[in-house]
């Protein structure tokens, strides 16, 4: 029940907020709602919980209720940066109705209708690659976008098909399993952009807004890739023990990992435009959760799901990184970009807490993860190859910090800092505390008139009444008569009430007039805590925080629906 | 085997044919709406009530949003570049081997005109998904893998269950919104629905695809 909680919360927000599209600020607003009450509901998920839902069962897992709510957290930030720049309306509906259909495809028992579901969690990031305002590169990348989605799906849906079912003597025939092993771990090479099924990826990279780009390349095609693995784990495993089964079909998904290992982080280190390094970069990373597919051993399941959070949390950290810098230094390219990290260290801290969080050290959880799937698909110098490549990485993180830290360039003297800023008025008040307006006396204080107020004196002429001017009136007279009245509690009453009611009204009054304006001062600063808080919570993950560190614990048969139902 | 069945999976290979050939974009929602609509009876049994009438109206919904697409392209579409007779030939190939190949190697749960009908599908897809000029085309090719993989699936493992009726509804349903929602975007944008292979309308370039990527 929890689960299907979770799922009319976020596909009926989700649904809600993409069908009132055209009135941007409501969709997104509605969106926003969603996504935190969508937070909720998945906290709310209760392992082992299940339902028979249309001849079929939904069954909740501690995996899932972790992965939907960073998922869903994530996401949020998310949004709320892209109120700070970056803006686009269908961001928020478009990930809620994916993280609901990702949700529905790890609680769905059967693997057949779970990979469909997960065709459908990737569809609708293609109304966020076409982009606000669409163009047409952008839409006809979007084409290519779903092209890709809906073959890696079908692969997958195919294989699952083809296995799941009673096999008879051709559960023996090595073709059978190997075509099916190939289906599915190709599929998911499609889906993350893997080399050499990167082009579609590439372009998205190029039209797609930052901020939409961890919904695109990294948490939707996940929800394929758990899906994936744990039928692979369930399905296929037994039938091919490892490690002597299919060599040639493991050998191919490994050399597929591999060069995208390599080449995604070469292409990284080479781009100019960050936005293409933050996408070059997710292509490299997922080639691990590739890896996990060519180990074809039960062994891949925990290091591999706890891979997939640290990097899908970690990539959607460095998406927002990128947009922040973009907005603060009004540039996406490298060589403008030198002395960013002076003009904020914020994001600089931001930075170098993704890229700890993404390589780690030995003992951490996302380090370790890494080198188990590294142990589990390859030996001897190859195994060396793969270390180098996972730690590789450092190579353009350290490229965009040392750019960071050189001399300043134009973008980065004009661009603002850190500081906090308050609204002019305030700092001004601040400064020079002679400059607050003097109370009048007394006597220079305007005398209320005796008896009923009328309409003219309230209002100026020709400024309508506010509606709430009655009740005003009412209170006033109500006070005026209590404090006249010769009852000692009666007019300590309406004392306390008139001065707690001022007191209320000044505020109400002088506090949007301070906070807004200091939201709008300090929007780089806004975004640059809520990088920082992104990486931070990725940063958690590779610590083996999340429970991540339990799911190795856990074993590989209890995390998701698919197992359970098993 | 009933021969309705037969007769059924035979007009959801025709619906496909005249979708992915046909040049008049009504022609081409009729040939997807046919294909759409007798996908969901090519079953041996058939689906219950309640999965088949979820696959219906999802049927329905898919070939208005379809129709929405459609209508924002004011002109026709390049239709099939090979000319119908070969599709047909190609699907009519696709539906034999299906037909011959049923179960794939092991004992089948569904019926072999699923397999037929499926195969025939996927035949017809390969060129608008891999040669796409036409996005509205490509479009109309993906809901037909969608389509094919789910009848291919239904002839391995037999019915499906209520459940994954529901899915493969909205997930038909989704892929044809996002289709007509980039037809559209499309159309208001230039009045073209050239896909990923755009084909240079200059007279320098004329005829030249343009490279992938």
């Amino acid at each position: 029940m929890s689960v299907l909680f979770f799922l009319v919360v976020s596909l009926g927000f989700g649904a809600a907020s993409l069908m009132t599209r055209r009135y941007s600020a409501s969709s997104f607003a509605i969106g926003l709602v969603g996504l935190l009450a969508a937070a909720a509901a998945a906290l709310l998920i209760t392992p082992g919980d299940s339902l028979d839902l249309a001849d079929s069962t939904i069954v909740g897992s501690a995996f899932q209720r972790t992965f939907l709510a960073l998922a869903c957290t994530s996401s949020l930030l998310l949004c709320l940066l892209s109120m700070t720049g970056g803006w686009h309306p269908d961001l928020a509906g478009a990930s809620l109705v994916a993280l609901g259909a990702g949700g529905a495809a790890l609680a769905l028992g059967d693997p057949v209708p779970a990979i469909t579901a997960t065709i459908a969690a990737g569809l609708f990031g293609v109304i966020v690659t076409v982009s606000f305002p669409a163009t047409t590169r952008a839409v006809n990348i979007g084409g290519r976008e779903l092209r890709a989605v809906a073959i890696a799906g079908v692969l997958g849906l195919l294989a699952a098909a083809w296995v799941d079912r009673p096999l008879g003597p051709l559960a023996a025939e090595p073709v059978v399993l190997g075509l099916s092993y190939l289906a599915i771990a190709m599929g998911v090479a499609i889906r993350f952009g893997a080399v050499p099924f990167h082009v579609w990826a590439a372009r998205v990279s190029d039209a797609a807004p930052e901020l939409a780009l961890p919904l695109l390349m990294a948490w939707g095609p996940a929800f394929f890739a758990v899906v994936g693995l744990a039928w692979l784990n369930t399905a296929l495993v037994p039938l091919a023990p490892a490690p002597l089964a299919l060599p040639m079909e493991r050998a191919l998904v490994v050399g597929v990992a591999t060069v995208t290992l390599l080449l995604g982080g070469f292409a990284a280190w080479i781009q100019e435009d960050i936005e293409h390094v933050v996408a070059y970069s997710i292509v490299q990373d997922a080639a691990f959760v590739i890896l996990a597919f060519a180990a074809l051993d039960g062994a891949s399941w925990a290091p591999a799901l706890t891979w997939i959070v640290v990097f899908a949390l970690a990539k959607s950290a460095f998406a927002a990184w990128a947009l922040a810098v973009r907005r603060r230094f009004g540039t996406r390219r490298l060589r403008e970009l030198r002395g960013w990290a002076r003009r904020t260290p914020l994001l600089a801290l931001a930075l170098v807490v993704i890229a700890v969080a993404t390589i780690g050290w030995p003992g951490v959880a996302s380090y370790e993860s890494r080198m188990a799937l590294i142990r589990l698909t390859s030996e001897g110098p190859f195994r060396w190859v793969l270390i180098v490549g996972a730690i590789g990485a450092v190579i353009y993180y350290a490229r965009l910090l040392a750019v960071g830290i050189g001399s300043p360039g134009a973008a980065a003297l004009n661009a603002r800092d850190d500081r906090p800023r308050w609204p002019a008025g305030v700092e001004r008040r601040l400064r020079d505390p002679s400059a607050v307006e003097p109370a009048r006396g007394p006597a220079e204080r305007p005398k209320p008139g005796r008896g009923r107020p009328t309409a003219a004196d309230a209002q100026p002429r020709g400024t309508p009444a506010p509606p709430w001017s009655p009740w005003l009136d009412r209170a006033r007279r109500w006070l005026e008569w209590a404090r006249e009245t010769g009852e000692p509690l009666l007019r300590d009453l309406a004392v306390w009430s008139r001065r707690s009611g001022v007191t209320i009204a000044t505020g109400a009054r002088t506090l949007p007039r301070v906070i807004i304006p200091a939201i709008e001062l300090n929007q780089s600063f806004i975004a640059a805590a809520l990088v920082l808080a992104l990486s931070l919570m990725a940063l958690v993950g590779a610590l083996g925080g999340w429970g991540t560190a339990s799911l190795s614990a856990e074993g590989p048969r209890v995390s998701t629906a698919i197992d359970a139902a098993r | 085997m009933s021969l309705l069945l037969a007769a059924t999976a035979i007009g959801v290979a025709i619906g496909g044919v005249v979708a992915v050939s046909a040049r008049e974009p009504r022609v081409v929602l009729l040939g997807m709406t046919i294909a759409l609509v007798g996908a969901p009876f090519v079953a041996d049994p058939l689906p219950g009530p309640l999965p088949l009438a979820a696959r219906l109206v999802a049927a329905s919904l898919a070939s208005y949003l379809l129709w929405i697409g459609s209508r924002a392209e004011a002109s026709v579409g390049r239709g099939s570049t090979v000319g119908w007779p070969v599709e047909a030939l190609a699907a009519a190939a696709g539906f034999v081997v299906g037909w011959g190949t049923i179960g794939l190697g092991a004992p089948a749960l569904g019926p072999a005109a699923s397999a037929a009908a499926g195969f025939a599908l996927a035949t017809l897809t390969v060129l608008p998904i891999v040669f796409a000029r036409d996005l509205v085309r490509l479009g109309h090719g993906l809901i037909l893998l969608l389509l094919a993989s789910s009848l291919i699936r239904v002839s391995l493992g037999g019915t499906p269950v209520a459940l994954e009726e529901l899915v493969i509804s909205g997930v038909v349903v989704g892929m044809s919104a996002v289709v007509a929602f980039l037809a559209v975007q499309a159309a208001e944008l230039s009045g073209s629905t050239d896909g990923p292979r755009r084909r240079p309308t200059s007279a320098a370039g004329a005829g030249v695809d343009l490279p992938a990527g």
